[in-house]
This record gives structure tokens, C-alpha cells and sequence, in this order.
């Protein structure tokens, strides 16, 4: 992967991660739209957006395991559903996948859509 | 038709962030949105940054007069230093929200019966009971009476302001653990829902009676041996209040045989009088010792209040100081403004329930069973008081519409088609929150009755001791005078006659002080061999005859001791009914006819010395022996296999004095006619059987006490993921730690000594831990120690400044706006 695919993920993982501490979590989608629309061609906008916003939840894990225990939560709300801790974890990381993803997605098909119109109308 | 292609192809991305985005916003099974809840920043997550205290925190309360300094120990026991109590009372309820948020909400919601509102249809019978009930519209009551600036109204207006501010302050991400499971948001908090506390605790404490089940003793035995079985006086008295005259004391007279059976085996409930099935619940110990009894020459308390465990704990603990006005410390029911049960500089007091009647059942003539408007009542039709009720889910849907009614009396009930007004004391009484209050400031045994006279109900043996080495106990409150004095059967409610005519004087209510023997225990057992009708359905003393034997043998009393004594597992019942077993055993031996699994039951139970340690194998054979005996000798109380009626186990002593009572009779075997040894000696065989298919032969791993019995603590949603189950537990029914039921979950839910000396000093734990948070340690850091029987030193700081500093774990200091 190149340096500057690495960047980019990156800070398409940090405009999620800051989406949802400021809006919460639906915000991850509007960021992946977007991030669909902005995104130059190709079918990847889509993949790295679900990447990127995996990544800034993980970040957000992090930053809350620095202040307190995580796995203690996970394991917690994996006994009250009855899944292994990990599965807890795993939901929480594939859902803003799912989120920016889907975002994404829809946003390519936004931009498309308006490109072909631009190339009609001209 | 090119705009048809482009919605084509925006279709699918549409639809799947619409799926995603459906599953984030609404709840999926019994799954909350997954959105919030997942969110890193604000959703479950969060409740990880809360587990501990900041360090030190400040904080604005609206109302506050003055600065409230807090600073928590490191048992995370807030000592709340304050000016004035109105800012102390709303430091309380701002700390308690801080720690039990969740806990404060779903116990006024179990009151008022709004719990389908947070957690959904699967509470809608309790919900119902509870409305049909009407416990909160008497707290409704009670406020609207108190005077707007009086001392009552002020603590929980100031209480439920101190609840809102936290509530008020909630961040994103402070929400605590069950909120985000049930994909809530708090509730506010209001001054009634104080009130709802003490209702709630009588409804756990004297929901129960007698006169139903003797009722159907009646229909089943008659009406002579039905008074027996249940009678109104304990068959073995160990009273609360000494008398002088030698206890225990035991009435051996032999009991009236069952009439012929007067309804057949196959009887339907209807024909056997209707079921009320509430069981008595909530047990406790309390004793005092006198200076003239204890080694330091100082008064001591120990009390340890029996109820159901549960996880975060009923109780929390607290210290409050007011400058020159109150200095207290102890535990308090969250949402109460007043420390329960606990000590201040010169007084101790604990509670235990008086198993007081308060509770009566009138049967009633309605114009319409189906419809009702009316109650016949002396002849002429009186209006019924009618209430819709509507039952909603979460999300505000209709669940369910009832229509409760109630006479003159109170609330009606139905049992097996048939209505009952209820009249109960823990309705209409009232002042119970601010006698608690006052109680906390006495300086003397008796400042302490005096403040506690205002107390109506529940009905408790409040114990009590000073500095000054007095020791005391009354069990007062609120008992209803009966006409016919009564009140264990059903009364006729179609004649004002029936009504209760007044209340006993309070002179003639069971009370003790500084007696002779020089000590003083309560454990739930009847509290005096007096005249006056207090209750009909008396405790068996097990536990006050162990604790008094304890008590009379030991002159020079440590706190020491006391612990030991909370901790004791040696049973009383098992010293009454063993020799019995083993002698019937001896006669058998004697008469050749004893089987082999009877010779091996009675080796087991020859060598136990009537202790319920954990490792022990007797008392698991024994339990299994008395739930055989009992079944074996109340068959005539039995249809189709169920019991209709359970006598105490002191009625079943009672019998074993008369060998040939036609009780031990089997109506099943028509041609044999068994007698007492016969009955005793099946039980063992069975109860031996029964062991051996369960845990194996005597001796395996399995066959020991805290394999077959164990505690239970639930979390208060019973999800057993965040509750402490299987707990190992040495005690059982009848010890003075006990333990109620094979899989029980009701116990020490507090265990404290205090000894009132220049310094008082004390110790004390609960099971659990301050924090409400299933994620913190302090959840339940306590545990441990309670299963150990630890008492922890409980730091009582007389300023703030004398909390030693690296005993402070976090400090918290509220302002009021503007300050």
C-alpha cells in the first residue's frame, strides 16, 4: 500500500472517529457520503471509507481504554447478550464499516450520476 | 428514463445504509439500537470512564445555600461535610444519583408500577399488582399532607433536587450501564418517589397473612386444628422482651387431631378458599449488650437486616455531618434522605421486622362482578372508587388498560373470582421518613423512642443503645385494633362492624429497657407473651434461641464475639428435631426393623455437630429429612401432591410429643394406621434416598452443604451475566447466617458491630459495592469480604480534615450557583 493510500486512510479515520465524538455515531454515514462524492474514480471509495471508519472507532476504543477497562465492558455486555467478549468488540468495529461503507457507496453512485449528467448536458 | 437508470443504480447503496442505519436506530429483538450503544464516545463504552472517581470534582447545585465538601474513603464511602442539612440532603441525593442512578429509577418504577416503561411487557403482572395495590397514590397522599415548609417536605424536595442536578449534568458518555442496554434515558426524579421507599419496604416486610392459608387449613382439617396449626401464639416462645420468667419456653400440649376429611383429595381451589401467595419474606438479627455484659464496660449493637440480596446492594452507605446538627453514619435505602439503620457520636439503633398483622382482608358484595360500581355495606349500596390505569411500553404503546377499585377500606383484590378489600396500614400511614430523620440526632436511648414514636409502619423491633451503656428495644408502630381483637381470619365486609376501632396504645407495645439479663435480642420472633393481638402467623425462634444461648454464656462480651456471632451456622432446629430422629432410630434398632439406609442416615446425623459449614454432609442429609417429615405428617394438609398449608416447624415439634397422634396417620395407606416413629423413620429413609440419587454416595465432592445450597444475588434485572451466583455459604434456614432456600437470595444484607464506648467505634459490610456500575470494582469489591465474614472498619471522621489523606480516595465539592 502505498504512502499516500496509507494518509488518506488515515484521515478519513480521523474525520470519523471526530464525526462521531461531535455529532455520534449516524454521522459516520454523512461522512461516508461524502467521502463517496469527494473520492476521485473507482470502486475503492467505498473500501477504504468502511476501513477508514473502522479504524476511528478503533481509535475512540482506544482512547476510552486508556481511561478505563474496555474488555471489562465487553465481556460485561457479552454475558448480558450471551456472545463471547470478542464478538462485542468485533460488532462494534464491522457496524461503522457498515456505516462509512454504505456512506461511501451511496456517495460514488451520487458522484457518478452527476459526472454523467455534467458529460450529457455537455 | 435516464432518471430511472440513476435511481436504479442509487437503489442498492440506498438500501443497504438504509438497512444499516434501521439497525442502528431501532431496537432488533431484545437487542437496543445498535447505533447509540455501540457509539465508542457515548454508547456502552462509556461506562469504562466511569469507574472510578475523578480525583476531585466540583460541581454546582441549584438551591445550594453553601459549599458541600465530600470526600469519599477508600471504601468509597462519602463522608458529606455541610452547614446546613437542607445542603446535606441534596449533597445525598446528588452522591447516591452518582453511584445508583439506575438502581433509583428502577425501584420507583417497581412501586408505581410504571416498569413496562423501561423494560417492557415482561413486567406488566407486577406492574398490575402494584397499581392495584396503590402504593404510590398513598405516597400521593402522604405529600399532599405534609406542610410545604416543614422539616418532611424540605429533606425531599432537597433530596430530589440534589437526584436532577446529576441528572441535569449527564454527559453523552455518563449515562450508566443499564440505560444503555435498555436504550433508555433516566427518568427525573420527584419528591414522592422518596416517599414510594418505605411503602415499598412494607409491601416486602408485612404483604403476607395468615388468613387464607387458614382458611384453607380450615376447610381442609377444621376449623379447631386449623387454630392449632397456625396458631396465634409461638408453641416455643424465646420473646424479644424478657418477662422474668425462664425461656426458652415450650408448650408440649398435644394438638387437636384433623377432623374427618371434609373435602376430598381432588378438591378444586375454589372449594379450598382462595390462595395469597406472597410468602414471608425479610428476616433480620439485632441484639444489644449492656456495659455490665461486655469486656471494654461499653455498650454494644450488632445488627444485620435480612433481605434479598441483590447487586447493586439495597442499601448504601453514607456518613453525613452537619455542623452541631447531625453526625451520622450508616446505610440508607437509595432515594431515602435519612441513613436507615447506623450510629451517630452517642447513639447505635438497627431494625429487625416485627412480623406485626397489619394486613387485613374483608370479603365483599359488589353490585356487579363484572362491572362493579358498588360495595354492599351495611345494608345499603356504597359507591366504589373507581381508576383506570393504562400500561405502556417503552416506545408509549397501549399494553394494557385496568380498572382498579377500592371501597372505604382500601384497595380491592380478587382471589379465585371473589373480591377482598384490603385495609394495610403501610397505605395510610405516614411520617415514617422524618421520624427515621430525627432518630439520627438523638443523644440517648430516649430521644431515640421519642423521635421514633411518630413511626407507623412497617412495623420494626427498633434496637437501640447510647453512650451512656443503655440498651433498648420496642417493636412500635401502627397496630390495629380488631373488633374481636383478630385479625388472622377474613372479616365480613358488608358490615361496618368489621372495621378496625383503633390503634394500641403505645403503652402497650412491646418494649424493652436495660433489662436485668443485661442484654437484648431480636429475631423476628414473637415479641412478648402478652394479652394484645400483635400478629398470627409468629416466626420460629431458631435464631433468637441461638443468639440468646450465645448471649447468656458469655459475660464479658467483645465485638469480636458479636461478629463471630453473626457468623455462626450452628442450628437450633437441628439440635430439637436430631435427638428426635435418632431416638426414633434407637427404637427401631430395638424393634429389629430398621432399614439399612436408616442405619447410615442416622450415623451421618449421630456424628454432626449442628453446624451448616460448607463442607458439612449432615446438613444437606438433615434439610432433605425435614422437607420429607414435613410432607409425611401434613399429608391431610395436601391435594393432588401440593400443599395447601405449611405449619411452622415449631407446630411439627409440637406433634413429635405426641406419638400417637392421628396427625402422623397417612390417609394414602387406609389399612395401616402410622404412628410418630414410623413417620420420622420414613423420613430419613427417604431423605437418604434422595440424597444418595442427587449427590452419590457420603463423602463425594457433591454431597456438601455449599454444593447443594447456595446464595444467590441477582442483579436488579436478574441478568445473570452482571449477578454473583453459586456463592458458597455457611449458614441455612434456622442459623443465625442464614440462608433461606436451596438457591436462595436472601441474607445478611448488611452485617454491623458497633461498640459505645468514649469513641464509638464500628464495623460494618454489605454484599456488593457503592458503585451502581457493573463495569467498576467497586460494583462489587465487597464480596469478598462478606463471604469471608469480614467487618470493615467504618471511618466515622468527625471533620473532614480528620479523614486520613491516604485513606481518601476522591474528593467532590458542590457549590451553589453563583458561588
Amino acid at each position: 500500500m502505498r504512502m499516500r493510500t496509507i494518509a488518506r486512510i488515515a484521515l478519513l479515520a480521523v474525520a470519523f472517529a471526530a464525526a462521531t465524538l461531535v455529532f455520534g455515531w449516524w454521522s459516520v454515514a454523512a461522512v461516508g457520503i461524502l467521502w463517496g462524492v469527494v473520492a476521485g474514480p473507482g470502486r475503492r471509495a467505498g473500501r477504504t471509507a468502511a476501513l477508514a471508519a473502522s479504524l476511528g472507532w478503533l481509535a475512540l476504543l482506544v482512547v476510552t481504554a486508556l481511561q478505563g477497562p474496555v474488555l471489562r465492558v465487553a465481556d460485561r455486555v457479552g454475558g448480558v447478550l450471551g456472545v463471547p467478549w470478542a464478538v462485542v468488540v468485533g460488532i462494534t468495529l464491522v457496524f461503522p464499516a457498515l456505516l462509512g461503507g454504505g456512506g461511501a457507496w451511496v456517495g460514488r453512485v451520487i458522484r457518478e450520476g452527476k459526472g454523467k449528467r455534467e458529460k450529457g448536458s455537455g | 428514463m435516464r432518471n430511472l437508470g440513476r435511481v436504479a443504480r442509487l437503489a442498492p447503496p440506498v438500501a443497504v445504509l438504509a438497512a444499516v442505519l434501521y439497525i442502528g436506530t431501532c431496537p432488533v429483538g431484545p437487542l437496543p439500537p445498535l447505533g447509540p450503544f455501540l457509539d465508542p464516545a457515548a454508547g456502552i463504552w462509556s461506562t469504562a470512564t466511569t469507574v472510578a472517581l475523578p480525583a476531585r470534582a466540583d460541581a454546582t447545585i441549584p438551591g445550594l445555600t453553601d459549599s458541600v465538601l465530600i470526600r469519599y474513603d477508600d471504601r468509597h464511602v462519602p463522608h458529606v461535610f455541610a452547614t446546613r442539612e437542607d445542603d446535606a440532603v441534596r449533597a445525598l441525593g446528588y452522591v447516591v444519583a452518582r453511584d445508583r442512578l439506575f438502581q433509583l429509577e428502577l425501584q420507583t418504577r417497581a412501586t408505581d408500577g410504571t416498569l413496562t416503561e423501561l423494560v417492557g411487557s415482561a413486567a406488566l403482572e407486577l406492574d398490575r399488582q402494584m397499581r392495584r395495590l396503590g402504593l404510590a397514590r398513598s405516597a400521593e397522599r402522604e405529600l399532599a399532607g405534609l406542610a410545604p415548609d416543614g422539616l418532611d417536605r424540605r429533606l425531599i424536595d432537597a433530596f430530589a433536587a440534589g437526584v436532577n442536578a446529576w441528572i441535569d449534568e449527564l454527559g453523552r458518555g455518563q449515562l450508566p450501564f443499564e440505560y444503555h442496554v435498555l436504550g433508555r434515558r433516566p427518568a427525573r426524579w420527584q419528591p414522592v418517589h422518596s416517599l414510594y421507599l418505605i411503602r415499598r419496604m412494607g409491601y416486602t416486610l408485612t404483604y403476607f397473612g395468615p388468613e387464607f392459608e387458614r382458611l384453607r387449613a380450615a376447610n381442609l382439617v377444621g376449623t379447631q386444628a386449623a387454630d392449632a396449626l397456625l396458631p396465634i401464639r409461638a408453641p416455643i416462645q424465646e420473646p424479644i422482651v424478657p418477662s422474668g420468667e425462664s425461656f426458652p419456653a415450650f408448650d408440649r400440649s398435644p394438638l387437636p387431631p384433623p377432623a374427618p376429611q371434609t373435602r376430598s383429595t381432588t378438591a378444586d381451589d375454589r372449594t379450598l378458599g382462595p390462595t395469597f401467595d406472597p410468602r414471608r419474606r425479610g428476616a433480620s438479627n439485632n441484639w444489644a449488650v449492656a456495659p455490665a455484659r461486655s469486656a471494654s464496660g461499653h455498650a454494644l449493637l450488632a445488627g444485620d437486616p435480612h433481605l434479598e440480596l441483590t447487586l447493586p446492594s439495597v442499601w448504601y452507605e453514607v456518613h453525613v455531618n452537619v455542623a452541631d446538627m447531625l453526625d451520622v453514619y450508616g446505610i440508607t435505602l437509595p432515594g431515602s434522605p435519612a441513613v436507615i439503620i447506623g450510629f451517630n457520636r452517642d447513639v447505635a439503633w438497627s431494625f429487625t421486622n416485627s412480623q406485626a398483622d397489619v394486613l387485613d382482608f374483608y370479603a365483599e358484595e359488589l353490585d356487579d362482578p363484572d362491572r362493579p360500581t358498588q360495595y354492599r355495606l351495611d345494608g345499603a349500596w356504597q359507591p366504589l372508587e373507581r381508576r383506570i390505569e393504562e400500561f405502556r411500553a417503552a416506545d408509549g404503546a397501549l399494553l394494557a388498560i385496568d380498572t382498579v377499585h377500592a371501597t372505604h377500606r382500601g384497595p380491592v383484590v380478587w382471589r379465585d373470582g371473589r373480591p377482598y378489600s384490603i385495609r394495610w396500614t403501610v397505605l395510610e400511614a405516614s411520617g415514617a421518613g422524618g421520624a427515621v430523620y430525627r432518630a439520627t440526632k438523638a443523644r440517648s436511648v430516649g430521644e431515640w423512642f421519642e423521635a421514633m414514636e411518630a413511626y407507623e409502619a412497617p412495623i420494626q423491633n427498633g434496637l437501640v443503645a447510647d453512650r451512656s451503656g443503655r440498651i433498648a428495644v420496642r417493636a412500635g408502630g401502627w397496630y390495629p385494633v380488631r373488633p374481636g381483637g383478630r385479625g388472622d381470619t377474613i372479616f365480613d365486609g358488608t358490615r361496618s362492624a368489621s372495621d378496625w376501632t383503633g390503634r394500641l396504645a403505645l403503652d402497650r407495645q412491646p418494649i424493652a429497657i436495660d433489662p436485668d439479663q443485661g442484654f437484648l435480642a431480636s429475631a423476628n420472633q414473637q415479641p412478648l407473651v402478652g394479652p394484645d393481638y400483635l400478629g398470627g402467623d409468629p416466626v420460629s425462634p431458631w435464631r433468637a434461641m441461638r443468639i440468646n444461648q450465645l448471649l447468656r454464656s458469655d459475660s464479658t462480651v467483645t465485638p469480636a464475639a458479636l461478629q463471630r456471632y453473626q457468623l455462626d451456622s450452628r442450628n437450633v432446629r437441628a439440635n430439637v428435631f436430631v435427638p428426635a430422629l435418632l431416638e426414633a432410630v434407637t427404637r427401631g434398632r430395638a424393634a429389629g426393623s430398621l432399614m439399612p439406609e436408616v442405619d447410615d442416615a442416622a450415623r451421618i446425623l449421630d456424628q454432626w455437630d449442628r453446624r451448616y459449614t460448607k463442607d458439612n454432609s449432615a446438613a444437606v442429609l438433615f434439610e432433605l429429612a425435614m422437607r420429607e417429615l414435613a410432607r409425611l405428617t401434613w399429608d391431610e394438609l395436601s391435594v393432588n401432591g401440593s400443599a395447601q398449608v405449611r405449619p411452622s416447624d415449631m407446630t411439627l415439634w409440637r406433634l413429635l410429643q405426641d406419638p400417637a397422634s392421628l396427625w402422623w396417620d397417612r390417609r394414602e395407606t387406609a389399612d395401616v394406621v402410622e404412628q410418630r416413629d414410623a413417620i420420622l423413620l420414613s423420613s430419613l429413609a427417604a431423605a437418604m434416598d434422595s440424597a444418595r440419587a442427587r449427590y452419590g454416595e457420603p463423602g463425594s465432592d457433591r454431597w456438601r452443604w455449599d454444593h447443594a445450597w447456595s446464595m444467590n444475588i441477582y442483579h436488579a434485572l436478574r441478568l445473570s451475566a452482571l449477578s454473583a451466583l453459586r456463592i458458597q455459604h455457611a449458614g441455612g434456614p434456622g442459623t443465625l447466617n442464614p440462608l433461606y432456600a436451596p438457591r436462595g437470595a436472601e441474607g445478611a444484607s448488611w452485617r454491623m458491630v458497633v461498640e459505645l464506648g468514649p469513641e464509638v467505634a464500628a464495623r460494618g459490610i454489605y454484599p456488593g459495592g457503592q458503585s451502581g456500575n457493573p463495569v467498576s470494582r467497586r460494583y462489587d469489591d465487597r464480596l469478598s469480604g462478606w463471604k469471608n465474614g469480614e467487618l470493615h472498619e467504618l471511618l466515622f471522621p468527625k471533620q473532614s480534615a480528620d479523614l486520613p489523606a491516604d485513606r481518601v480516595s476522591a474528593v467532590l465539592v458542590l457549590r451553589p450557583e453563583g458561588g
